[in-house]
């Protein structure tokens, strides 16, 4: 475990509640589980450029449904950038990449209604009501990174949430990347869900400055992971709308990447034992004629054998 | 009917069309030699080496 700088922030989270608050590049954000058992929401933005934020999604491509210590979270797909480096994550915190964030609706048909006994809490509320020190609006907050949210689930593509594991004093800490507002909330469904066991607990967040170990730890997945990152700069497209409606503007001309594409055809001789071979993938429905199934052969030895995987993902190669 | 031990020397000429990107793969692998030298070998080699893999 790295030297972390000084700590410099130091709240307590109280049910159900969050807070928003810058965690510069170098440092670690640490969130602590005071009593254990309770469900951590977590929403985060590019503190310079709020467009760049958590990518949930993209974090799931690298690394499946459940992050953990040593992975990265990436922000969103259009920037790819390595955003948190998971340095601390103890076994009993289960992440999720599911789930999403609970809202009001949720509990409607618990009669939580505005106009029955009220809404109940719930992350999207309660990251709304966080992100707005700084001016962002509800539709700003995005799918959420959970810790200790134990959701499992099958082939058929059902998920379903277990009994919280989080034990007291398990804690998480998270290497900014760079400059970030980082958003841990108490997630507010746990009292009738089993998402924190059936009782809403407080969590204790802190801030560690940035150490030169820290620094270097940046610079190292800079350089082993940033190089897949897009910015602003990148984009065709720069400025940030500021009218709701959408009006199509008519001397846009998009540019597709490799558009046209164009194609090469390759003349290969095959024996006839090969060419056997290849009616038969056609014979099992892998592909519709002989060019479609040598290129099917030809691209699924190469996915197999000789494609190089982006980073350390979990993603397997079927 | 062919012999496994003795292949027949008939020749079947297929036609495989890449797209340009499915093309530097190509090219890729024939920098790197292992497989041949032409696009044609390095598609053949490949799809004995894919057949082997499957157990076709």
């Amino acid at each position: 475990m790295p030297q972390y700088g000084p700590k410099r922030e130091d709240i307590i989270l109280q049910p159900v509640s969050g807070k928003a608050l810058p965690v510069y590049m170098g440092e670690v954000l640490r969130i602590i589980q005071v009593d254990g058992g309770q469900c951590v929401d977590f929403n985060a933005f590019n503190l310079h450029d709020y467009k760049e934020y958590l990518g949930v999604s993209n974090t799931r491509s690298y690394h499946g449904f459940r992050p953990k210590k040593g992975d990265i979270v990436w922000s969103v797909h259009s920037r790819n950038r390595p955003m948190y480096i998971i340095l601390e994550m103890p076994e009993t915190c289960f992440t999720d990449l599911l789930g999403g964030r609970c809202k009001a609706g949720n509990h409607y048909p618990e009669g939580f209604t505005p106009e029955g006994y009220g809404i109940h809490t719930n992350c999207q509320d309660t990251f709304a009501a966080s992100i707005g020190e700084y001016d962002l609006t509800a539709d700003d907050v995005h799918d959420s990174f959970n810790m200790w949210m134990n959701t499992e689930w099958d082939s058929t593509g059902q998920y379903w949430i277990n009994r919280n594991t989080g034990r007291k004093g398990d804690y998480v800490d998270l290497l900014a990347m760079f400059d970030t507002l980082a958003v841990p909330i108490v997630c507010g469904s746990g009292d009738t869900g089993i998402t924190s066991n059936y009782s809403f607990k407080p969590l204790q967040i802190q801030v560690f400055e940035k150490s030169a170990e820290t620094e270097e730890l940046v610079k190292s997945y800079e350089a082993k992971s940033g190089r897949g990152q897009r910015k602003l700069q990148h984009f065709k497209v720069k400025e940030i709308r500021t009218e709701r409606g959408l009006k199509r503007n008519p001397n846009y001309v998009p540019e597709f990447v490799n558009f046209p594409i164009r194609t090469r055809r390759i003349q290969v001789e095959l024996n006839e034992e090969e060419y056997a071979a290849l009616q038969g993938l056609q014979k099992i429905g892998l592909a519709k004629d002989d060019g479609e199934a040598l290129r099917y052969a030809f691209f699924r030895w190469y996915h197999r054998n000789h494609r190089p995987m982006p980073l350390s993902g979990k993603i397997r190669q079927s | 009917m062919v012999s496994a031990d003795r292949p027949s020397d008939e020749k079947q000429t297929v036609e495989v069309t890449f797209s340009q990107q499915q093309y530097v793969v190509l090219e890729k692998l024939r920098a790197e030699g292992q497989l041949g030298k032409t696009d044609a070998e390095i598609i053949c080699r490949i799809f004995r080496e894919f057949l082997e893999q499957e157990g076709l």
